[in-house]
């Protein structure tokens, strides 16, 4: 009697572990041959947001730029966007609430022809009615009234006028070729006059035209967006939901990935990414952020240029690119995914080499042949910032410069770095646009960590500012990142870090965006709704 | 008595002022600001941040603000948080609860293990049993609580590829999400209590069982059950509500990675954000309530235990 | 020339001769062997701290490459002969960081416990042995330390001096002192009050003398004791402000950081985690063992089963530190009075 049901307890165990693994197999094949199939609307995608965002939704009084990315192209949208989509390398700007633009020859007026059949969404007090030019004026004048946030992109402009109801016509003080990039920047949204004239709390609620609707937000657990269903591109968005909790601990989403409470992950985490990557995830690798290094003239020894040189050419940024990020650009100051002014790996090699010997024989020259002591102040933010520090201190160690280390969080970091309290610094820059990575080294600049003051540097940017030629204005660019890295040697943005996107395969035709495009969502289906 | 209270109410009023002052003054020692981390990567002009300083009254001196702080408080009202311009108080009260659940859950879990092996080991003390449960318990102990819930959520992760819902909800609303999320967690925090438990459970009952008090009682035929229980657990009382007490004010600190890890909206992250994004109006209301916490506990236990004692009443035994 | 107190008066007494000189160390050694014999447990656990401390003070010369060099073509291999414990995602070998993590927790681990426990045993005993107004004063502002949440206080350290091992000590030392504080306090008001210490205020001795003579001696079993419990917490403590990126900084080797830095590599690298996870896990182990086993052995009988009866069945290793002056104070009276705990009288002690 015993032995009977033991035996029969094991049988039972045994079938059970067996279509376990049975079942797992089968899961794993019938995965990976998912039939391609069309678009099809339905379900629910939970995407992870990896801080909570905490200044409210209000473009006109935050500058987080996570908060941008959490709304921008998704419950709000803009003048124009930029494109992506499948075979999308480079940053192409699109049309969006305008349907078409034309710039005038002295490229001191923008007349914009807006799309007409745009309602906003059927919330109060806006209650779905059309979108107008009226909007677009009232968003850029209450944009020019702010003192606090981005009314720099749009400082050339003089007045924002709107003949009709769907034409827009901007007159700038000068010609001011950034613009448009701007007005595709995420932080450009078009808001409705309720909101700008305080008939609702845009801090709290966003109405827009996007795709989607904010639906709830519980406080430092998840935002969750609707579909818009008027939305005036017919048959989008596919999703129902978007679902975004958030989650910051790398442990935690790289297990919610696999049991698949999470759709889509982000991390700087090379290792993270070809693990799950085995797994039958797609990764998506995304250009990130340009590790930045600022060297403070005002402190011995970098006062002198060839100690600044030595500093540069004594790190082999190309092989801490490989180890630490996996997938990495080596640049100079302007990023390659968004403009081709950017130098190429070989012309930053030749400008920028890794010498350990030249290092020395300039150290030697500077006069100190023994090398010296320094600090370097690390920003935080990854766990990647901090081996890639370890990283460049190996490789100083070996031509003589002994470098400590001094880990900050965010919040010191910027303080220090604003008061030029450091020797060396070490973060990562969150600037996208060409003009604006030169905005930060102008003079009344916050973000002029080094005090940079070069006068040839900024009649460069003026002439960039003003010409409107695209080829021309690149070349400016270009002489404007050699004389950076040959002359001035006081910042550089010496590798560009991916970002990976981790996604499970019932996710589908999720594009990569290097500016927070949250308007692709609208074209992500399902593959199992 | 009353004389006694009055006296304890008032170090507690001292010991508030301690800290509010303290509090205040190094929040000034510390470098950067809400309104540089705010204004980051924005190109923001320097008169522009220094308008929002002063929206924010960060230039005014330290008395100043501190004055002000404590005019407000008086009425009801710690401050708006510099970030999302919420009231403190509601901010603060919306993550107390899910801290204190996870906190008691912790110390159930904790005991009831502890309890467990305590009287296991009692029972069969002296024996390799007794050894090794009581290595077992301070194992437990001795590995950091986080690192325990790291391997158990990646564990279950590869191997059933479950693992805990990623938003939190209230018990009365989806308990069965709500018991999924905080299982990991709090058998995590829990552990670490087990050993304490079953180390004094232990000797506790040993010394109980042992006594010539127990003896008596067992000579008078009292049934072995009711002798463990009733006549050893009775002096536990007080001290089990004090120990509580305290404990609770020390957890609503201290769980910090676990909330991280597990995306609880506790009161631990909340502070932990509020210090690294210099969210004053919220560091110091947090402060002050937990201090106000550990004070209010503090003189509940003295004053027990001057009703338990006359002698400390008179002040004879201590200041 | 010392005096010794009659009935009729003083006489003058020569002065008790001095032991042999050596004898305080073999006493000291006896007293070790009948621990050692009466606590198993406790035993391999002072064996396992010897080996630590011997580890951490050999580290230079045992650990078979410097732990801070990047061996760049190494990266995260697997344990090997040349790598015992493998390398990590910097090409770092694993056993040296090891080796070298036990100083850095025992640097901390000993500098906290140490500074805390003679801060807060001189604060506790001078307050509670002069008491009045030096006391009150005192003890507030030790409650005002221990009453902001040790995470703020923590953080605060941090971000203001910066993350280093130096700050990590300071910032643990100040979060801990009340504690030893409480104990010690406690422990001199219960022995201010016996009958010795009394007859040695009488006799004419200054505080000084009677404090070191009786008051610490018979303190000394309780803040040993829990010195040892709060080391463990100290290395653990240590370890999660690493993981938090608040305390030792990178590249120091500190088991703390080497978790941290080794949980995204659960798959790929096991070993990353799961080494520098035992070795804590071992050192802590051993350092609750000793002071289980040291309360044990040291705490008279009664002393301790009235705290334990008292604290019962519910836990708080860390309440238990700073209750336990309150709680043993109180029950200390209760046994004595006969109160509530119901027991014999306790006798009172001489000193040792």
């Amino acid at each position: 009697m015993i032995r009977r049901t033991r035996l029969g307890a094991a049988a039972l165990i045994a079938a059970l572990l067996l279509s376990a693994c049975g079942g797992g197999d089968d899961g794993e094949a019938s995965g990976n041959a998912a039939p391609a199939g069309d678009p099809r609307p339905g379900g629910s995608l939970v995407l992870q947001l990896p801080t909570e965002i905490d200044e409210g939704l209000n473009p006109m009084t935050t500058s987080d730029p996570s908060t941008m990315g959490l709304i921008s192209g998704v419950v709000y949208e803009k003048l124009v966007e930029y494109k992506t989509g499948p075979d999308v390398t480079s940053l192409e700007i699109v049309p969006d609430l305008a349907e078409s633009w034309k710039i005038s020859k002295d490229g001191r007026t923008y007349t914009f022809k807006l799309r007409e059949d745009v309602r906003w969404h059927n919330l109060p007090p806006v209650n779905g009615r059309p979108f107008t030019s009226d909007d677009v004026v009232a968003t850029f004048e209450a944009l020019q009234k702010t003192t606090e946030v981005h009314k720099w992109m749009i400082e050339p402009v003089e007045s924002i006028e709107a003949p009709d109801d769907h034409t827009v016509v901007f007159k700038l003080k000068h010609a001011y070729s950034p613009l448009l990039d701007y007005l595709a920047y995420h932080f450009n949204m078009i808001l409705p006059r309720e909101g700008l004239e305080g008939e609702f709390d845009m801090q709290k609620q966003a109405i827009g035209t996007g795709p989607f609707m904010l639906d709830k937000h519980t406080p430092n657990v998840e935002w969750v967006f609707k579909k818009n269903p008027d939305y005036y591109i017919k048959g989008r968005p596919y999703l129902d939901e978007i679902r975004r909790p958030i989650m910051s601990d790398i442990a935690a989403v790289t297990a919610a990935l696999r049991s698949g409470r999470l759709d889509v992950g982000t991390t700087s985490d090379v290792n993270v990414a070809r693990s799950l990557d085995d797994k039958g995830f797609t990764v998506n690798e995304t250009p990130g952020a340009p590790v930045s290094v600022f060297i403070n003239p005002e402190r011995e020894p970098f006062d002198d240029p060839k100690v600044r040189q030595a500093f540069m050419e004594a790190i082999d940024w190309d092989g801490m690119g490989q180890n630490i990020r996996g997938r990495y650009n080596l640049t100079s100051l302007v990023r390659p995914d968004i403009s081709t002014a950017a130098l190429t790996k070989e012309e930053v090699l030749k400008l920028r080499p890794y010498s350990p010997q030249n290092a020395k024989k300039l150290l030697a020259q500077a006069g100190l042949p023994n090398g010296f002591s320094t600090k370097l102040m690390v920003q935080r933010v990854d766990d990647e910032d901090v081996r890639e520090a370890q990283w460049m201190q190996d490789d100083l160690a070996k031509v003589g410069i002994k470098m400590e280390l001094e880990m900050v969080d965010p919040s010191t970091g910027i303080d220090r770095r604003r008061t030029h309290d450091f020797a060396v610094a070490k973060a990562l820059r969150g600037v996208h646009l060409p003009d604006q990575v030169w905005r930060d080294f102008e003079p009344d600049s916050l973000e002029n960590y080094t005090q940079v003051d070069d006068k040839e540097l900024y009649e460069l940017l003026d002439r960039s500012r003003t010409e409107l030629d695209d080829d021309k204005r690149n070349e400016i660019y270009t002489q404007m990142q050699i004389r950076m890295e040959t002359v001035i040697r006081q910042v550089h943005y010496p590798i560009q870090k991916f970002d990976y996107s981790v996604y499970s395969e019932r996710v589908r035709d999720l594009y990569d965006s290097p500016i927070y495009q949250g308007k692709r969502l609208a074209d992500v289906w399902l593959s199992d709704s | 008595m009353i004389g006694y209270t009055l006296r304890r109410l008032g170090y507690g009023v001292v010991v508030m002022c301690l800290v509010t002052v303290f509090v205040f003054v190094i929040m000034r020692l510390v470098p950067g600001d809400a309104v540089s981390l705010q204004l980051q990567d924005t190109g923001v002009s320097k008169e522009a941040a220094d308008a929002l300083r002063g929206e924010f009254g960060l230039d005014d001196p330290v008395w100043v603000q501190l004055g002000e702080w404590l005019a407000g408080a008086v009425q009801g009202d710690l401050g708006t948080s510099f970030y999302n311009k919420e009231p403190v108080i509601d901010l603060f009260l919306a993550r107390v609860p899910v801290t204190v659940q996870l906190g008691l859950l912790a110390m159930l879990v904790g005991t009831a293990l502890g309890l467990t092996v305590g009287i296991i080991a009692a029972v069969t003390r002296g024996s390799v049993t007794d050894s090794a449960l009581r290595v077992f318990a301070v194992a437990f102990l001795s590995v950091p609580n986080f690192v325990i819930a790291l391997l158990l959520l990646t564990a279950f992760a590869l191997w059933f590829a479950w693992s805990p819902p990623l938003v939190y909800a209230q018990p009365t609303e989806d308990f069965t999400s709500w018991a999924q999320q905080m299982a990991i967690p709090v058998f995590a925090l829990g552990t670490g209590g087990m050993a304490a438990v079953a180390r004094l459970t232990r000797s506790s009952m040993l010394e109980s069982l042992g006594s010539d008090y127990i003896r008596t009682v067992r000579a008078k035929g009292v049934r072995e059950r009711t002798v463990v229980l009733k006549h050893s657990l009775r002096n536990s009382t007080i001290a089990v509500l004090t120990l509580l007490g305290l404990e609770l004010a020390t957890v609503l600190g201290g769980t910090v990675i676990i909330e991280r890890m597990f995306g609880l909206p506790g009161t631990g992250q909340l502070i932990y954000q509020a210090v690294l994004d210099r969210d004053y109006p919220v560091v110091v209301a947090c402060t002050i309530f937990y201090a106000a916490l550990f004070v209010i506990t503090i003189i509940l236990i003295d004053l027990l235990y001057a009703l338990v004692d006359p002698r400390i009443r008179t002040g004879k035994a201590l200041s | 020339m010392t005096e010794k107190l009659t009935l009729t008066g003083t006489r003058p007494v020569s002065p008790a001769p001095r032991p042999p000189r050596g004898a305080a160390l073999r006493r000291g050694l006896k007293a070790l062997r009948v621990f050692m014999r009466s606590q198993p447990l406790g035993a391999a656990a002072l064996l396992l701290i010897c080996f630590f401390v011997l580890v951490a003070l050999l580290a230079p010369w045992i650990s078979p490459f410097d732990p801070l060099e990047q061996f760049r073509r190494d990266i995260l291999e697997p344990p090997s002969g040349t790598y015992p414990f493998g390398t990590d995602d910097l090409g770092r070998d694993v056993l040296s960081r090891t080796i070298h993590g036990a100083r850095t927790s025992l640097i901390v681990g000993v500098t906290t416990t140490g500074v805390s426990l003679v801060l807060g045993t001189m604060i506790g005993v001078t307050s509670g042995y002069f008491g009045r107004g030096l006391d009150l004063v005192v003890q507030r502002v030790m409650d005002a330390v221990q009453a902001v949440p040790g995470i703020v206080l923590l953080l605060f350290i941090a971000v203001v001096l910066g993350p280093s091992v130096r700050n990590t000590i300071i910032a643990l030392t100040v979060v801990i002192t009340p504690s030893f504080n409480r104990i010690a306090r406690a422990e001199t008001l219960r022995v201010r009050q016996e009958p010795y210490v009394e007859a040695a205020r009488a006799t004419g001795a200054r505080a000084p003398r009677i404090l070191a003579l009786h008051v610490l001696p018979n303190m000394l079993a309780s803040v040993l004791t829990l010195g040892s419990l709060i080391f463990a917490g100290v290395i653990i403590a240590e370890s999660a402000l690493s993981f938090l990126g608040i305390g030792a900084p990178p590249p120091t080797p500190s088991w703390g950081l080497m978790l941290s830095e080794g949980v995204r590599y659960v798959e790929r690298a096991p070993w990353l985690i799961i080494v520098p996870s035992v070795a804590l896990s071992i050192a802590v182990f051993s350092f609750n063992l000793l002071g289980d086993a040291l309360r044990d052995h040291l705490d008279p009988r009664l002393h301790r089963s009235a705290t334990d009866r008292v604290t019962g069945l519910w836990w708080g290793r860390r309440m238990l530190s700073r209750l336990a002056p309150s709680l043993v104070r109180a029950t200390e009276q209760n046994v004595s009075t006969g109160g509530a705990a119901g027991g014999a009288p306790r006798p009172s002690e001489p000193p040792r």
